[in-house]
């Protein structure tokens, strides 16, 4: 990587660190394209990109549940969009507490 | 009174401490969870746990929990046979041997409460090595019984790393490694741990640092680390990890000083006593020592001293009354030359 430049092509750095760095910043950025994507829902099919994102879910069990949380916003709130946008939100939750994003201090007397 | 708690008998809080702790906003998860959980670990989580103790010492809430206490008396009293050996290093000043009187206080009072005895059973100013040498020390550890908190404060006078060689670091060297049955519990003071004989701190299970001084407040945050020495492949490797209690890495702890333990009320003076005393008979034995070696006494000068406070008024009074060289020898056992010197140093002549 150059630090001068701003194109910013970490990829080859990103090969010598650990496999949570790797998972962590590979899973930012498809987040990244699904925003974008879902700036413009029209051009794009909803179901697809919202399994396609889910299907990096570590624990399978979780994603099952996630995608059926899905189905179940759609038909609730009668947009693709919101259901899936929300379901991705709590995606993003699970992973902040099983990749450890916040690390927690304690103490004892 | 300041009541302490451990994991056993916390469940039994009365209603009326429950209140007084909510009162003090101190969350009762710091009791009842044996550990606190202080949130993100993020430069504000010291600050928050020095709040907590603050305010259990301020307001005189009881004790918390201790699970490291309650980790060394399992292990000290379990059926390993195993003892738990320490360093807890700081600058000068901070509060280490508070610190560790606080830990040790802490251990007897859980040990007394197992077993249902005295908590001065187990611990006691009589249990603290003040800047002693390792004369002291031996004598010290010769007479602990088991079971025992023993203090070394200042080990680095006793066991310096610069003396690593010499006979008494290896004498302190071969107790502590043998001493394990004894089950104590011994915990080491230094300004740096390195200052403390290598083979020393490679027997040592946790190393401890004072991380933050609250001497206003009464208390130290201390980090603590469990120690492995390894020794693979031709090289050494310490591993360092933080003690692990209720699947949490623990971060902090919080040590206050001993003399807030009821059965330790006062230490803190007697300890002050001792400990200046000591340091002012170390000072004079290094000073003495510094002075001798600056000015060595000849031993000539000093057995020439010697004999004329022995016989110097039997060769004047000889002198005097006219006898011969000869039978001044032969009267008080000393050679020619030797009398030859004494004579002119006595103002006389032959």
């Amino acid at each position: 990587m150059n630090v001068g430049s701003k194109d910013f092509t970490p990829t080859t750095d990103l090969l010598a660190g650990s496999p949570k760095m790797m998972y962590t910043y590979f899973l930012l950025s498809e987040c990244a394209k699904y925003l974008d994507a879902m700036k413009q829902p029209r051009d794009i099919n909803v179901d697809t990109t919202t399994n396609s994102l889910l299907a990096f879910c570590p624990n399978t069990q979780k994603r099952d549940k996630f995608w059926q949380d899905y189905i179940d916003r759609k038909k609730t709130k009668d947009s693709a969009v919101t259901a899936s946008i929300l379901t991705i939100g709590d995606f993003q939750a699970y992973l902040s507490e099983i990749l450890e994003f916040t690390e927690k201090a304690h103490g004892a007397f | 009174m300041v009541h302490v708690f451990n994991s056993r008998n916390v469940k039994d809080m009365d209603d009326a401490t429950k209140e007084q702790i909510l009162a003090a906003d101190v969350p009762l998860s710091v009791y009842t969870d044996c550990i606190t959980d202080l949130g993100p670990k993020n430069r504000s989580a010291m600050g928050r746990f020095a709040n907590i103790c603050s305010a259990i010492i301020s307001k005189g809430l009881p004790l918390p929990p201790s699970p490291f206490i309650e980790f060394v008396v399992k292990r000290t009293t379990g059926k390993s046979r195993q003892d738990f050996t320490g360093t807890l290093d700081g600058k000068k000043g901070v509060g280490k041997s508070y610190s560790t009187g606080y830990l040790q206080g802490r251990y007897a009072i859980e040990i007394a409460d197992q077993w249902g005895q005295d908590p001065k059973d187990y611990f006691s100013i009589e249990n603290c090595a003040l800047l002693e040498d390792t004369d002291g020390i031996t004598k010290i550890l010769d007479e602990a019984e088991k079971y025992q908190a023993i203090m070394i404060d200042d080990a680095s006078v006793a066991l310096g790393s610069r003396d690593f060689a010499t006979q008494k670091n290896k004498n302190l060297n071969k107790i502590m490694t043998v001493c394990r049955t004894k089950r104590w519990f011994v915990m080491q003071n230094a300004p740096m741990s390195s200052h403390i004989d290598l083979q020393e701190r490679e027997l040592m299970d946790m190393s401890a640092h004072v991380y933050k001084s609250f001497h206003e407040a009464g208390f130290n945050l201390i980090k603590i680390n469990s120690v492995n020495s390894v020794f693979r492949a031709g090289k050494k490797k310490v591993f360092e990890q933080r003690f692990t209690f209720y699947d949490q890495k623990i971060d902090y702890f919080c040590a206050y000083s001993p003399d807030i333990l009821d059965p330790f009320k006062g230490f803190i003076a007697k300890y002050d006593k001792q400990r200046e005393e000591a340091a002012n008979r170390l000072i004079s034995e290094v000073t003495g020592a510094e002075h001798e070696r600056k000015n060595p006494v000849d031993k000539r000068a000093e057995k020439l001293r010697e004999f004329m406070e022995k016989h110097g008024q039997t060769i004047k009074d000889m002198m005097e009354e006219g006898k011969s060289f000869r039978a001044i020898c032969r009267k008080t056992g000393l050679t020619d030359a030797m009398v030859n010197k004494i004579i002119p140093q006595m103002g006389l002549s032959r």
